[in-house]
């Protein structure tokens, strides 16, 4: 018989089970080759979320990388500036497309070096705690 | 009855058409309806003096000769000019089977010499592409280009103790005579400029 606290966490954690990231899909995932002796480029994914509750990227990690920052590359009257996004949030059965001139990992500072075709694992940390790791290929340009 | 009426009318208009479309000459060229600004009065670049990416004099000389898609950007830009850079090169790669003339150059004018220096550019831009130029120079001269073409730039800091460069990402089309001939507003799309490219090369009169 479980007391009214169990039941209580039990319910929350199916809670937090349905508003995580579980069903989340990411694809499309890439990193621009950097060009030689530049410390910096950028990543770029599609994240999917087909579940009823809006989900809130906070920040990305990488073993590959020193600095992740999240920006968004606007146009006003033609000149293009780049915003620093806090964090980044994906609408119930929306969909988010991080791609270039656009929302972008901006990848700053490399502990390995990245080689064409060679991968980059990247850690996406969400607002409930949970993270979703991605393998992104280093690529010249958009696949 | 009335079928066969209007069998005969649609062979009488066909027929009149046709002798209307030989009465008035060959179809005149289709007028395509470009997505780039493409200017039709005469708009030279102005003299300038900069240096390219293998330190040699970089003037409006430079451009005259060859078609040459112009950007604007700097190195340490994580985003709009590599993807801009990648696609200038994939435009030169779709117009390949143009005549050697007609076929485009790329540059790149840096619009943050401070750190672009020419040797910057030469170990950056052979990575987009083999024979992409790059150009600086001393900020009035870079300038004097700018204002000339309405290209603006800002430096803003970066939180982490340097800065980035706003400027405008557009793409210049610059005839073989120096001339600005059209301009590629953002977003950028491949298949809209070889398609808007090709049109202005083969509708120019050299």
């Amino acid at each position: 018989m479980m007391t009214r606290i169990q039941t209580l966490m039990v319910l929350l954690l199916m809670v937090i089970a349905c508003s995580g990231p579980d069903n989340t899909r990411i694809t499309d995932s890439w990193v621009r080759l950097p060009p030689p002796n530049m410390q910096m480029t950028a990543a770029y994914l599609l994240i999917e979320n087909p579940s009823s509750e809006g989900i809130t990227l906070i920040s990305a990690t990488s073993p590959s990388i020193k600095l992740i920052e999240m920006h968004k590359t606007e146009s006003n009257n033609g000149v293009a500036t780049m915003v620093q996004q806090e964090q980044v949030t994906i609408p119930a059965k929306g969909m988010v497309s991080f791609e270039p001139g656009g929302l972008h990992f901006m990848l700053i500072g490399f502990n390995d070096d990245l080689t064409e075709q060679n991968s980059v694992s990247l850690t996406l940390n969400w607002s409930d705690g949970t993270s979703s790791v991605v393998s992104a290929k280093v690529l010249r340009g958009k696949p | 009855m009335n079928k066969l009426f209007f069998v005969f009318v649609a062979i009488a208009a066909a027929t009149a058409g046709l002798l209307l479309s030989n009465h008035l000459g060959p179809a005149p060229k289709p007028v395509v309806d470009t997505d780039a600004t493409v200017f039709q009065t005469v708009r030279p670049l102005p003299e300038m003096a900069l240096v390219n990416h293998l330190g040699l004099p970089f003037t409006r000389q430079s451009f005259e000769g060859q078609w040459t898609l112009l950007f604007f950007g700097f190195t340490h830009c994580p985003d709009v000019c590599p993807t801009t850079l990648f696609l200038l090169s994939q435009v030169q790669k779709a117009t390949t089977d143009l005549p050697p003339s007609q076929q485009p150059k790329v540059a790149m004018i840096s619009v943050d010499p401070a750190r672009d220096t020419p040797e910057k550019l030469a170990g950056y831009l052979p990575h987009f592409g083999e024979d992409i130029v790059g150009a600086t120079g001393e900020i009035p001269r870079i300038q004097a280009l700018t204002a000339s073409l309405g290209v603006a730039y800002s430096y803003t800091p970066d939180g982490k103790g340097g800065y980035t460069v706003d400027h405008t990402a557009s793409i210049f089309l610059i005839s073989p005579r120096a001339e600005l001939k059209a301009l590629f507003t953002t977003p950028h799309d491949l298949e809209t400029i070889v398609r808007d490219f090709e049109y202005i090369v083969e509708s120019y009169d050299d």
